[in-house]
């Protein structure tokens, strides 16, 4: 859609604006770290962040997803749970950006995800560029997610004085009109094009090839011993899933309020690289061994998801490489395959 | 509550009409959804099945579209903690039921075929609703055959319903069970001793499997040895089904999720999915 501008010193009114009608979700610091919180003023927000430690999927899709109440009196009765609360999600990268957009695509499609779609649709998100790599193992660029290409409403790149507004729906056109922003001029438009080459060229491809190979490249390594060899050096603790933009697997189960024989269904997080991801109660577990797992990890990340919706579920922000206790890092399993 | 969401995964209502047990480990279940209505089926799709307060899980549904009750049946094996509670539960206790779910039997292509059923242990359960739906149908399909195995002459499942298949015109069962007591005079040994005493016109045959998960692979061999078309082998794949609506990812079969794509699925499918077998 199409580009605006807000000067720097109108961000914090247009901000501060947000947070009596929306609970205003961003990057703080967080002791050495950055994670996303609910911040009560623009003050509170870190807008140089590097990559917080979970992306923001946890406000969409949180850990914790109460799907119903189940009260026994009245036959018993079931009330579903959907959260309406209108959030906005500032400063979001890229990266994270593209993680949402894929979710949103992955929790529509077949048998759509009401939870996810409320709280999606009561969530505004505006992005927020980030200046350079943020670490040594991320990959965006080869990801194709330097730049948003959809699901976000705005989309900022600092150019000193002011920022650029990308305008990516509706939504985003209406809270550009709440003041502060202005359409772009020619000037505008030559420095935004101007930050987009410097931060092309600012960052480094850290994948050996092309990945529109990468779907060959993985369907070939189907049998590789390779996942044998990383098998040696995962815990199957499930910290890679747990920080991933992209997963969205979830176990479903019941809580009972002790006492009033209520109980509530929720869904929480979960991996599939936990052992029993794949048991069956009957005793079989049909992806028992480790190996398997991170094959199938790998595979969706740079396959699957590719040939069904056209995008990687994986957005190169590195997460995993950085979580996981002996360094699988997706990057260097993508390079080792090809190498 | 005026949502403009419904959310797939609030179940439907349900009564257990009658809960009897059927072996040491296996309950048999009529139960009848809340609002009246029929659950809808097709031989070999699954249901989710909530007992409130302990959780939810996938099970198969036993009975024929075409049987004449007002409900469904299930066949539950008490084996986690969800059929556990649902086996402590009394008759009119009301459960929560999702689905049906997933694609079951291809009933449009089996037809005008000779049917060979080849179920073994728990895998009777889903394939009794395909068996009953041909005898209530029985002049669109050939010749019947139903391979049975099973661990122990007391694990036998339906073994009334077993004897009146036998009755029905056309229709051959065999059974064996792995491991005999005294009173057992039938086959011993796994089920593909069976295959060596049934006369079937291979290129006429659709065969239905379902089973453990160890059983697959000889019985494929088996059939195929026999001169069965793999293009007419179904295979029922057993996973964990959380979700039953393709989104939790614990039934993924590489790219395919089983609750969306199966459980039932032509052989000439599964030999393309890896880690299917």
């Amino acid at each position: 859609m199409g580009l605006m501008a807000i000067d720097k010193r109108d961000l914090s009114a247009f901000i501060d604006g947000l947070i009596p009608q929306w609970e205003v979700v961003a990057p703080v610091p967080v002791e050495f770290k950055y994670a996303f919180r609910k911040v009560g003023s623009f003050q509170d927000v870190a807008l140089d962040y590097t990559n917080t430690m979970l992306p923001p999927k946890k406000f969409l899709l949180p850990q914790r997803d109460e799907l119903f109440s189940c009260n026994p009196e009245g036959g018993p009765s079931l009330t579903p749970r959907f959260d309406e609360t209108p959030r906005v999600l500032f400063g979001v990268h890229s990266c994270d950006v593209h993680g949402i957009w894929l979710l949103d695509d992955i929790l529509a499609e077949g048998c759509s995800d009401p939870h996810y779609l409320c709280r999606r649709s009561n969530t505004l998100i505006i992005g927020l560029d980030c200046k350079g790599p943020c670490h040594d193992n991320a990959f965006c660029k080869d990801m194709g997610t330097l730049k948003p290409a959809g699901g976000f409403d705005l989309f900022l790149t600092d150019l000193g004085e002011r920022y650029a507004v990308q305008v990516g729906t509706g939504a985003g056109t209406a809270l550009a009109e709440r003041g502060g922003f202005y359409m772009a001029d020619f000037e505008v438009r030559e420095e935004f094009f101007a930050a987009w080459q410097k931060k092309q060229s600012g960052f480094p491809n850290r994948i050996g090839y092309d990945t529109a190979a990468l779907p060959n490249i993985l369907a070939e390594s189907y049998d590789d011993i390779i996942w044998e060899a990383l098998e040696m050096r995962c815990f199957d603790c499930g910290a890679c899933t747990t920080v991933c933009p992209t997963c969205y697997c979830f176990d479903v189960l019941d809580e009972n309020d002790i006492g009033t024989d209520r109980s509530i269904r929720y869904r929480r997080w979960d991996s599939c690289q936990l052992q029993d991801f794949a048991a069956v109660a009957g005793g079989a577990n049909f992806r028992g061994k480790r190996s398997d797992r991170l094959r199938h990890r790998l595979l969706r990340k740079g396959k699957y998801f590719k040939e069904k919706f056209g995008r990687f579920a994986c957005v190169g922000c590195g997460r995993c490489g950085r979580s996981c206790l002996l360094h699988i890092d997706v990057r260097d399993v993508f390079n080792q395959l090809k190498g | 509550m005026n949502h403009k969401y419904v959310s797939p995964y609030v179940p439907r209502l349900a009564e257990l009409v009658t809960a009897r047990q059927l072996t040491s480990r296996e309950k048999f279940f009529e139960v009848r959804l809340q609002d009246g209505s029929a659950l809808g089926h097709q031989p070999g799709q699954f249901v989710e099945v909530s007992v409130f307060g302990v959780g939810e899980a996938p099970i198969s549904v036993s009975s024929s579209p075409t049987s004449q009750g007002l409900g469904f049946e299930l066949c539950v094996r008490d084996a986690g903690s969800v059929t556990h509670a649902l086996h402590e539960l009394p008759e009119g206790s009301t459960i929560g039921i999702r689905g049906p779910y997933g694609r079951g039997f291809p009933l449009d292509e089996l037809k005008g075929n000779d049917l060979l059923f080849v179920a073994g242990g728990l895998g009777l359960v889903p394939m009794r609703s395909m068996i009953n739906y041909a005898v209530d149908n029985r002049a669109d399909f050939g010749r019947l055959t139903l391979l049975y195995g099973s661990r122990t002459p007391a694990d036998l499942l339906f073994a009334d319903e077993t004897e009146r298949w036998r009755g029905t015109p056309d229709f051959h069962v065999a059974t064996t069970v792995d491991l005999a007591d005294g009173a057992w005079t039938g086959q011993v040994g796994p089920i593909t001793k069976l295959f060596g005493g049934v006369a079937i016109n291979p290129v006429r045959t659709s065969a239905l499997v379902v089973g453990p998960p160890v059983m697959f692979r000889f019985v494929l061999k088996s059939l195929l040895m026999m001169g069965v078309y793999e293009s007419r082998v179904y295979l029922s794949l057993e996973r964990r089904m959380k979700c039953g609506v393709g989104k939790c990812g614990h039934c993924q079969i590489d790219d395919v999720y089983v609750c969306q794509k199966g459980p039932v699925f032509p052989y000439t499918r599964v030999r393309k999915l890896p880690e299917a077998l």
